[in-house]
């Protein structure tokens, strides 16, 4: 095949794909609710649908309509009704809505005044708790407009209120009672604990990230009481009660982030945390309890997604299902039904976005959705998982997407395609996004290294750690020698070699370019997205300070760690033409980084363009609007193409 | 001393003598911005003394009054048709109402009237190449510098009487495309040929130079052909042409950039630029030709402002009128009569914001306006020139303010005030505004040391250039050791000593603090706190350059002038203020240093000004600033509640305190 007959995908088609989130079985196991969204906004607010699939397959049907933000369906005990959430009354200002299945349209019963979030069913089917933030104290009566930096901090209360038997005979709001103290955050949605008394909850100051990397886990009854059980750093899953209550499990990291996530037990009581499988290497995800005894949960390892089920005494685990037949990935999420037998979840694979699948403990997964039939009218490159060693012998590995029509024995060009995080990983899936364009080049004929150097998740907690005090060092090794290793393999070839990532990925990218001496010569044109240029900066214009601390140290302690590490101190360096794009409204990674990489590779009249788009943030899923979405790809795409000679 | 006065203070900030000497325009603006767009005023005061008029009249902004050659009229600009997008105007001052010349869509700016009065020339944005939807959209994404704004040179034919026709003439770009006609803005860095046919002007091609404060000297015809002739940066004030027509005079840097205020000419044809002074001690401001060749300036020398005579071809320097007794700094503002003998000018001293003054060369100034009389009812603390030795052997001098009520022998809580430029001097002015915090601390009974450190004007191009490469450690050394000659003094409290300043006032306040644990509270305002990345966010990365030099070549003496990078060891309880919006030194450097000192856990806060720049603009602001800086110092030294919170409650108090 030549790349003239390549059943190409266009941009416009990608930037309409349909993304799945947060699927939810029944709890009698014969239906799982869904939620669908475009992949990119057509107009200001994003529109969210839930969908019914039967548990056996069959025609998936729309349950809400609403043509605005329909998301987090709940079933009730019962299986009777579904709370939701949703921003049909006020665009961008959700609140909590029931359904009755038997019948009729939706209710809503908040009227919160910035929203109200994250219903939760009380076992007994009575109540719903949800989440809202705390009003803003008055506005009025200030005698002046200044900013006072940190005097006031938004706060997110945990709230309860009396469902109706009958939604549909209501006709004035139930009024909510306010469980949480003030002066916290409840961080975590409401986890009921399985006699109704109370919750479990993990508390902060603030829902800035700075505040939520260490939290305290608590219990909060019904009546107010907080009773402190631990400290969890890195939260990854909210914690669940055992059915018998004893038991509190969740999944954190093993330590002090980046460490892995594990997953961990601590008695209801209070007592010491037990990690059930310490020094397991993967990351634990989802999870749910099977019963007293047991817990089935989505692991991370490598390059894909395993479900295993975990015995609590013994640690022991087992796989959950029959293989599949094709590796894939999950986000991190998992439903179970009433009596722990079927499992539902949302899966990906190299050819396919997320689709819900259903299964039974022991049994064979079974595909239920077909969201993206179009992809199928499309050529995708081979996807394979590549290994290599690093300079110091430690193997490495990551995914590679062969160019589509791939002839062995012929050189490609090489984009190297860096993952962010640092903790996370390039698993298997679709990548054929706008954050994930290894397949858009495998059509033009590339070679796409899809890396997962040390730092990333999926291989345990030395792993994920590797680069504290170090990050960029060991890691821009690791991808070199994964370039080099490809070349060796007559795959890449040298002379044009082209590198880019987002955020982490893009911290990556800018470290290449400038201070590693290999990476500063070779690449032929550079891609990077919300990345940081300058480690002291970053530190003071972040909203994330304290969690960057855990990789570098706190700045006053050692500021030469961070300037070390920082691309613009070695931009002399710089030789590659490099693309620099920013959400306008990103506060994890602020386009100022952005500013001191084009300023300084200007000042080395070296090509770059600066790009921001309005709006937009920080993260995977932050660049929303489609125009956008359209335009970054064609840069991207154009970028590459155009510094290789090829457009 | 009444706060709510002080920044409704009414300060002169333009200066123009009618051709024939009899009269003087002045424009005046109040010292803070009472509503959302700029106000300002013009006025007219016989050269012999006697009530000033207020001859425009609209509510916003009326400024920069240009006499045309003939004197029977005055170009200004304002922004009465539309608020905030000024436009030109002329007003016949044989009888009527002003009429309008332009209509341009981001308005006009840095007016000047052809030598035969038949055309103006002005600055303002180019003419737009496409309009319409594309351009709308090309703004979503933005693309960094795709479509940089910048100013360019226009004229406009003036019809001989406005009056008599309803047709506005059109006006023309003469400047070239994607050139920044002006040097930095604000600054009129162009000027007429004598044969009105073309200009000669600082321009500054933007694809080859990082900002406007570097370009060339070139010139412009009419028709828009340009002729480059050398670089010249740092370009401050107008390009003036000899009354020969041979010799252009204008003030720009003197070797490298970090020396501006070097006034020097370079021959009409092009050629190479001469020192009109060389070595001469003291920084040129406003400057023109006299009838004989030699140049009249405006000049900082130490703490004062002095008007000079220059002769470029001797280099020799003397004083242009008979010596007031008084004196007084604001050397920026000069005008002169068409024959050149009579100047008008403004003089600013310790009791006076600036007031007008008129003088024939060689004779006794004369006082035309009385702007503040209020400021005598106050009680002010004794500003004397002070004197010091640091680094073992370089004099350095300043302003001590002395509390009101000093008595000799008492030793005094003391703040030590650093001036931002960092060329710039400080001397003899009232030091009651929101940047300028001397007497409002005088009133509260501290001693206030105003170090003209080294790096500040007034004391020649070397003084200037001294901190080239070592920015931050020897102006911290003259800080210091005028504190130490203070206590030897006996003046200053040693365990009392507080430390402020805006810009590089507010760098050197973040440096001091990083550097000794000797002062109680400190207050870092729009201060770069990291060199580095302030240099890729500036919107004028070449000052940096002026004394750090190419960033990609040297990033590591930068890095080692960051307070950033000593942020572990400050102990002072900072305060830290910042205008929303400045692009100079960006809001990213107070967040920087504030959350520096949060993670090292010394005491912070930190205040951000909404839809402010660089400076403090909103009359609100300026009072909450200034309240709220005296309400720090005096907390810190136990002067005041330590719980009265600089917010609401504090607000009343202090206002109560200072209508007593």
């Amino acid at each position: 095949m030549t790349a003239t007959n390549v059943r190409m995908l266009d941009f416009e088609q990608a930037v309409q794909a349909t993304l799945l989130a947060d699927v939810q079985i029944s709890p009698d196991g014969r239906q799982v609710a869904y939620v669908t969204t475009p992949v990119s906004m057509a107009g200001k607010h994003p529109v969210r649908e839930i969908w019914l699939v039967a548990a056996e397959g069959g025609t998936p049907r729309q349950l809400t309509a609403s043509e605005a933000a329909d998301s987090s369906p709940r079933w009730s005990p019962d299986g009777g009704r579904i709370a939701f959430v949703s921003d049909r009354l006020e665009r961008g200002k959700p609140q909590i809505y029931v359904l009755d299945l038997s019948g009729g349209e939706a209710v809503r019963l908040t009227d919160a005044a910035r929203g109200a979030s994250q219903p939760a069913w009380s076992p007994d089917g009575s109540r719903l708790a949800f989440t809202m933030l705390d009003e803003r104290p008055d506005e009025q009566g200030r005698d002046s407009d200044v900013i006072v930096v940190d005097s006031h901090i938004d706060r997110g209360g945990l709230w309860v209120l009396d469902v109706p038997a009958d939604v549909a005979t209501l006709d004035t709001l139930p009024e909510p009672r306010r469980i949480s103290p003030t002066g916290v955050h409840v961080a975590t949605p409401p986890s009921w604990a399985p006699d109704g008394s109370g919750f479990v909850v993990a508390l902060s100051n603030s829902p800035l990230l700075q505040d939520i990397v260490r939290m305290d886990l608590a219990i909060l009854s019904l009546d107010g009481e907080v009773r402190r059980l631990g400290e969890i750093e890195g939260l990854e899953s909210i914690p669940q009660f055992s059915p018998d209550g004893s038991t509190i499990a969740l999944s954190a990291a093993e330590g002090a982030i980046p460490a892995s996530y594990c997953l961990l037990t601590i008695p209801a009581e209070g007592g010491d945390f037990t990690n059930l499988a310490p020094g397991y290497e993967g990351s634990f995800m989802a999870f749910a309890w099977l019963d007293d005894q047991r817990i089935v949960t989505s692991i991370q390892q490598r390059q894909q997604q395993v479900y295993q089920v975990v015995n609590v005494a013994s640690g022991a685990l087992d796989d959950a299902f029959q293989p599949f037949d094709e590796p894939g990935s999950s986000p991190p999420a998992l439903s179970l039904s009433a009596d722990g037998e079927r499992v539902a979840f949302a899966r990906a694979t190299d050819l396919s976005f997320n689709e819900v699948y259903v299964a039974e403990l022991g049994g064979t997964a079974r595909k239920l959705t077909d969201l993206n039939p179009w992809t199928r009218d499309h050529d995708f490159g081979e996807t394979r998982v590549v290994s290599w060693a690093a300079p110091d012998g430690l193997d490495i590995e990551g995914l590679l997407v062969l160019p589509v029509g791939y002839q062995e024995g012929r050189r490609y060009p090489l984009l190297v395609y860096i993952h962010g995080g640092p903790t996370a990983a390039w698993t298997h899936r679709l990548y054929a996004g706008w954050n994930d364009l290894a397949q858009f080049m495998a059509q033009r004929g590339y070679a796409v290294l899809l890396p997962n150097p040390r730092g990333s998740s999926g291989r345990g907690t030395a792993f994920s750690c590797a680069i504290v005090g170090c990050y960029g060092e060991p890691d821009s090794d690791d991808i070199m020698s994964g370039v080099d290793y490809l070349i060796a393999q007559g795959i890449a070839d040298p002379e044009q070699l082209v590198v880019g990532g987002s955020s982490g990925g893009g911290f990556l990218t800018n470290y290449l370019i400038t201070i590693h001496p290999e990476g500063s010569r070779r690449f032929k044109a550079a891609v990077t997205g919300a990345g940081i240029s300058n480690w002291v900066s970053m530190l003071g214009t972040t909203d994330g300070r304290t969690y960057l601390d855990r990789y570098l140290g706190r700045i006053e302690e050692d500021p030469e760690v961070h300037w070390r590490l920082s691309p613009v101190r070695k931009i002399a360096n710089a030789t590659t033409p490099t693309l620099i794009r920013y959400g306008a409204d990103d506060r994890r990674v602020p386009p100022s980084q952005g500013y001191e990489l084009y300023q300084g590779l200007k000042d080395r009249g070296v090509e770059t363009e600066l790009v921001l788009y309005p709006r937009e943030g920080h993260g995977d899923m932050s660049m929303r609007e489609r125009a956008h979405q359209l335009d970054l790809m064609r840069r991207i795409v154009g970028w590459y193409e155009r510094h290789l000679g090829r457009a | 001393m009444d706060l709510n006065k002080v920044v409704a203070a009414t300060l002169v900030v333009d200066v123009q003598i009618s051709p024939d000497g009899a009269q003087v325009a002045y424009m005046t603006v109040p010292a803070s911005r009472d509503g959302e767009h700029a106000t300002s005023q013009i006025w007219l005061v016989p050269a012999t003394g006697g009530p000033a008029r207020r001859i425009v009249r609209s509510a916003g902004l009326d400024a920069f009054p240009r006499w045309s050659p003939d004197g029977r009229r005055l170009a200004f600009i304002s922004d009465r048709r539309q608020r905030g997008i000024p436009q030109l105007y002329v007003l016949d001052l044989t009888g009527g109402e002003a009429q309008r010349l332009t209509d341009l869509e981001s308005g006009v700016g840095g007016l000047a009237w052809s030598p035969d009065g038949e055309r103006i020339a002005f600055l303002a944005a180019p003419a737009r190449e496409e309009a319409g939807a594309e351009g709308e959209a090309a703004d979503d994404p933005l693309v960094v510098d795709a479509r940089r704004p910048y100013q360019s040179l226009w004229v406009v034919d003036v019809p001989a009487d406005p009056r008599s026709t309803r047709e506005r003439p059109a006006a023309r770009q003469i400047g070239p495309q994607d050139t920044h006609v002006g040097s930095i803005q604000g600054t009129n860095a162009y000027g007429w040929a004598p044969d009105g046919q073309s200009l000669v002007a600082h321009l500054s091609p933007l694809d080859e130079l990082p900002d406007p404060a570097l370009g060339w000297l070139g010139t412009i015809t009419l028709d828009g052909e340009v002729s480059y002739w050398r670089r010249a940066d740092t370009v401050l004030g107008p390009l003036r042409y000899s009354p020969d027509g041979q010799r252009i005079l204008f003030n720009a840097a003197d070797g490298t950039t970090a020396s501006p205020y070097a006034l020097q000419t370079i021959p009409a044809a092009g050629g190479e630029a001469r020192l009109c002074a060389p070595g001469f001690e003291g920084s040129f401001l406003a400057y023109d030709w006299l009838p004989d060749g030699r140049v009249i300036a405006g000049a900082n020398i130490r703490q004062r402002a002095e008007f000079v005579i220059v002769d470029p071809e001797s280099g020799s320097v003397e004083p242009a009128f008979e010596p007031i007794d008084r004196p007084a700094t604001g050397p920026y503002l000069l005008s002169l009569s068409a024959d050149r003998r009579r100047a008008a000018f403004i003089r600013i001293t310790n009791h006076s914001y600036g007031d007008v003054y008129v003088a024939e060369v060689g004779q006794e100034p004369r006082r035309l306006t009385d702007l503040n009389p209020w400021l005598r009812d106050f009680r002010l603390g004794e500003a004397r020139e002070v004197a010091w030795t640091s680094g073992g052997s370089v004099e350095i001098q300043g302003m001590l303010i002395l509390p009101v009520g000093y008595q000799p022998g008492t030793r005094y809580p003391t703040l030590v005030q650093i001036h931002g430029g960092p060329s710039e001097t400080w001397g003899h002015a009232p030091h009651a505004s929101w940047s300028q915090w001397g007497q409002m601390m005088a009133q509260r009974g501290y001693a206030v040391l105003i170090p003209n450190y080294r790096g500040s004007s007034g004391r020649g191009s070397e003084f200037l250039r001294l901190i080239v490469g070592r920015g931050g450690e020897l102006e911290y050394e003259d800080l210091m050791s005028g504190v130490d000659w203070l206590i030897e003094e006996g003046i200053s409290d040693p365990e009392q000593l507080v430390i402020g300043g805006w810009s590089y006032g507010g760098f050197m306040t973040a440096w001091t603090v990083t550097q000794t644990q000797r002062f109680k509270a400190a207050v870092v305002g729009a201060g770069i706190t990291n060199r580095i990345s302030h240099r890729g966010t500036s919107d004028l990365p070449s000052i940096d350059d002026d004394y750090f030099g190419n960033f990609g070549a040297d990033t590591a003496t930068r890095w080692r002038h960051s307070p950033m990078r000593c942020v572990g060891d400050a102990r002072t309880p900072t305060l830290i203020l910042h205008g929303e919006r400045d692009a100079r030194i960006r809001v990213s450097q107070a967040y920087e240093f504030y959350e520096g000192l949060k993670s090292n856990s010394t005491e912070t806060q930190m205040v951000v000004y909404p839809r402010e720049g660089h400076f403090i603009s909103e009359r609100a602001h300026q009072l909450e600033l200034m309240e709220r800086v005296a309400g720090w110092f005096d907390r810190h030294l136990g002067r005041a509640p330590a719980d009265s919170t600089p917010d609401k409650r504090e607000k009343t108090l202090v206002a109560g305190e200072t209508r007593r």
